[in-house]
């Protein structure tokens, strides 16, 4: 099945996000500024495996908040929310289903951790970390875009 | 059609395991120790059923010099039957043609191996290698779970990691060590725990 779009899933999911008209893309540029915070700290040695692991995955779950939030929306605390983030994203971004199906079992990596599985292999560190460092660069990419666009219409 | 399914209608999960080895390698011979240890079977039940077979023509038995050995019958009639177990093989070859070349061992368990599967049951995996990343080997496989439509879900660990997990009692590694297993690239053979 193709990646469902931001407007598709919003109809499809009613529940999961919710129209706000006071938040914009500067809205959008906080979250992506929260966005590599997290991925500095996924960065450092200094904390645990499974910290960085959650911290890669943090990353990339605030690039899609801060592409929801340039769009207009915010999510709302229902189950399955970051699912639907994650594919408005992938979509938004134009991911390749092969990289969001990467982006998708990071998610389903880091839900592991409420199943008592604490480990983090070096292998799944680099590849949280890789796929981070990726997102980050495309949505960034994406900001950078769209003021171009809007400076381009105004 | 599913391993449960198909494990109703022929009658037990040891027929299932020991049809799928004879049928889907054509030509195949096996001694009757052969052909337990590739399905997971019993030698004893795997000499009760091959008797039963080679009666109704299932199976024909060869005997030479040194081994008595069993293969499927050619009979044209059985091609159904080839096509049945090919068709609820085809999940596990798919997953196999989708493990990337560094997964030495990789087996499925849980219900789907137990032949016990429901609709919605997830396809467990276990994957042992050096280095594997259980978040890339998940996403290699979702191609699969689409097409299949189910999810599959891989566990990863270095033989050697699992190995040791064993040893030291953990729930997960007994678990699936000590539970029944379709063997999906080479064999899950791990050095035993030693005695406490």
């Amino acid at each position: 099945m193709p990646l469902r779009a931001l407007l598709e899933l919003v109809q499809a999911a009613p529940q999961a996000f919710r129209r706000e008209p006071a938040i914009d893309e500067g809205s959008g540029q906080q979250l992506l500024a929260a966005a590599v915070q997290r991925y500095e700290a996924a960065q450092l040695e200094a904390n645990p495996d499974p910290v960085r692991l959650d911290t890669a995955y943090d990353t990339v779950l605030f690039c899609g908040l801060a592409l929801l939030a340039a769009r207009g929306y915010r999510t709302q605390a229902k189950e399955g929310r970051h699912e639907l983030v994650l594919e408005a994203m992938a979509a938004e971004l134009g991911l390749t289903e092969a990289r969001h199906d990467e982006v998708d079992a990071l998610r389903k990596r880091r839900n592991a951790k409420y199943t008592g599985l604490t480990r983090v292999s070096p292998a799944d560190l680099k590849t949280a970390l890789a796929l981070a460092r990726r997102i980050l660069d495309d949505t960034e990419v994406w900001f950078t875009r769209e003021r171009a666009e809007r400076l381009r219409r105004s | 059609m599913n391993n449960a399914k198909l494990t109703e209608l022929l009658g037990g999960r040891d027929r299932v395991a020991l049809l799928r080895a004879l049928f889907l390698q054509r030509g195949r011979r096996f001694t009757n120790q052969q052909l337990a240890t590739h399905a997971g079977v019993s030698p004893g039940n795997a000499h009760k059923l091959l008797a039963r077979w080679v009666d109704l023509g299932l199976v024909e038995r060869s005997v030479d010099a040194r081994n008595i050995t069993y293969r499927a019958a050619d009979d044209p009639a059985l091609e159904a039957l080839r096509d049945l177990l090919a068709r609820s093989d085809r999940l596990l070859a798919d997953i196999r043609a989708a493990l990337p070349a560094e997964v030495e061992t990789a087996v499925v368990f849980g219900s789907v191996a137990r032949g016990e599967e429901r609709a919605g049951s997830d396809v467990d995996v276990l994957a042992l290698g050096p280095g594997l990343s259980e978040i890339r080997l998940n996403a290699a496989l979702r191609p699969v779970g689409r097409k299949h439509e189910c999810d599959i879900s891989v566990a990863c660990f270095s033989t050697a990691e699992f190995e040791r997990l064993l040893a030291a009692g953990d729930g997960f590694a007994r678990s699936v060590a000590g539970q029944r297993t379709i063997a999906l690239k080479g064999e899950l053979r791990l050095a035993a725990p030693s005695a406490a």
